[in-house]
């Protein structure tokens, strides 16, 4: 009763270190989350609670990228370290596989390192191709990996056009991966003229449009 | 009016330093006596503005070329036509003789490197952030002296424009760089019209003895249009709806 209590405690303290980004508390919570004899997915969960709390409040203003930011920082360095907890299965934790990547001619590669950031955190596969990435590398990627989602990023209206050259070779050779789009110059106009199945209009909104396409509504 | 091309380098002084620092914090979500900045983020604002204060000069070069025919897609100049119906318009309504002003400006690339290999996501940003509104900022005080130079030779001025915003397609870059060699100060377009160190931007101004509209967006409808210009000062506010 007394440890279940005190896992309690270390959950409730590792979501507040990530709401309040507190690096020094979060590397002493591990320690006390470890003889507590937590397990993986536990922590896992927990750190997710507190990332989860400061995304919802950046989607009422309540907090700002950097904020939101500092959070995905801590969760991300943090699950670096869950293979030393009991429970330990990445596999059965990543069960759906991203792939992503900036368009080729694009060199802007900081919402996509964003994205790909929450993607990881919030327990998706990620295959991360960088920036400038040809249709032929995504193609491949994609179906070497068996991605059930592609996400394609591009900041400017020259490059947003290659989109449609990746779209419509991921349709012939591999048809069951969704493809999501975002970046500056879109929409969810353009992003269904250029044949994508969803549109991230932010880094916010990118999970729940992911979700969405997922259960195939 | 002169049509050579001009370069100029510049270094920042503290009182921009110190503007730049409340526009980062701004841009970054921390308006003065709203949130408090987080610690993590004011060290990373320190190192970001110690990078550009060590590592970057402002450069910039700049033309002006006479306006030739002005029609409903654009205006024409001997770099190219300028493809854009919104400055068409403006410049129409110039009184005297025409001028486009060229200009592209950076920080050069060494700043981007540092950013870039920052370890974190945050620190990356904060790095982007400080980038971008330091070189607008610098282009913001160099168009201002400019304008008060064309002004004490009875010249008026527009704002200034970029490809890419607007109704003026990010091809447009293609005249800019046709006017200007800005491989001078180590700017070069690429295919797709990006420019590359990617903290660089370009623009093109009006000038003429009169210039009784200077933003676009008079003639435009788009109230939610997140670029949309106010009146850069007094006189011009009565120019913008």
């Amino acid at each position: 009763m007394t440890v279940e209590k005190g896992n309690e405690t270390v959950v409730h303290d590792l979501a507040e270190a990530v709401r309040a980004h507190d690096e020094r508390a979060l590397h002493a919570l591990f320690d006390d989350a470890s003889t507590s004899g937590m397990t993986a997915p536990e922590v896992r969960r927990a750190l997710i609670g507190g990332l989860e709390e400061v995304r919802q409040n950046l989607m009422s203003n309540d907090a700002s990228i950097p904020d939101f930011l500092l959070s995905l920082d801590r969760v991300t360095e943090g699950l670096g370290r869950l293979s030393r907890f009991p429970g330990y299965d990445r596999s059965s934790v990543e069960d759906t596989t991203v792939v992503i990547g900036v368009v080729e001619g694009d060199p802007h590669d900081l919402g996509k390192n964003v994205i790909a950031g929450i993607y990881g955190a919030y327990g998706y596969r990620v295959v991360d191709l960088g920036r400038e990435v040809s249709r032929e590398t995504f193609v491949k990627a994609v179906v070497q990996e068996g991605a059930e989602v592609l996400a394609l990023s591009a900041m400017m209206s020259t490059t947003m056009v290659v989109m449609r050259d990746v779209i419509g070779e991921v349709r012939i050779k591999s048809p069951g991966t969704l493809v999501i789009v975002g970046g500056a110059p879109l929409n969810d106009v353009l992003a269904q003229a250029y044949g994508a199945d969803g549109y991230a209009e932010s880094a916010i909104t990118v999970l729940e449009e992911t979700e969405r396409l997922m259960a195939g509504s | 009016m002169m049509q050579e091309e001009t370069v100029l380098s510049r270094e920042f002084d503290g009182s921009f330093i110190r503007k730049l620092r409340r526009g980062v914090r701004e841009k970054l979500g921390y308006s003065v006596g709203e949130r408090a900045v987080p610690e993590e983020i004011e060290k990373t604002l320190d190192d970001a503005v110690a990078a550009i204060e060590k590592y970057t000069v402002f450069r910039v070069i700049y033309r002006v070329l006479p306006v030739g025919k002005i029609d409903e897609r654009g205006i024409h100049t001997k770099a190219g036509m300028i493809k854009s119906v919104m400055l068409s318009r403006i410049a129409r309504q110039c009184k005297g003789k025409r001028f486009a002003a060229f200009m592209v400006a950076t920080l050069g690339g060494e700043y981007e490197g540092i950013g870039d290999a920052r370890e974190s996501l945050t620190e990356r940003f904060v790095f982007d952030m400080a980038g971008s509104e330091c070189i607008e900022m610098a282009a913001d005080v160099l168009e201002a002296e400019w304008k008060k130079g064309v002004k004490s030779r009875d010249f008026a001025y527009s704002l200034r424009f970029s490809p890419g915003y607007c109704d003026w397609p990010l091809e447009g870059q293609a005249v800019l760089f046709n006017a200007l060699d800005a491989g001078r100060i180590g700017v070069r377009l690429t295919p797709h019209s990006v420019m590359i160190p990617k903290k660089s931007i370009s623009a093109v101004a009006l000038m003429a003895e009169e210039v009784p509209v200077v933003s676009p967006c008079v003639f435009c409808q788009k109230g939610d249009c997140p670029w949309r210009r106010g009146a850069p000062d007094k006189e011009d506010k009565k120019l913008v709806r």
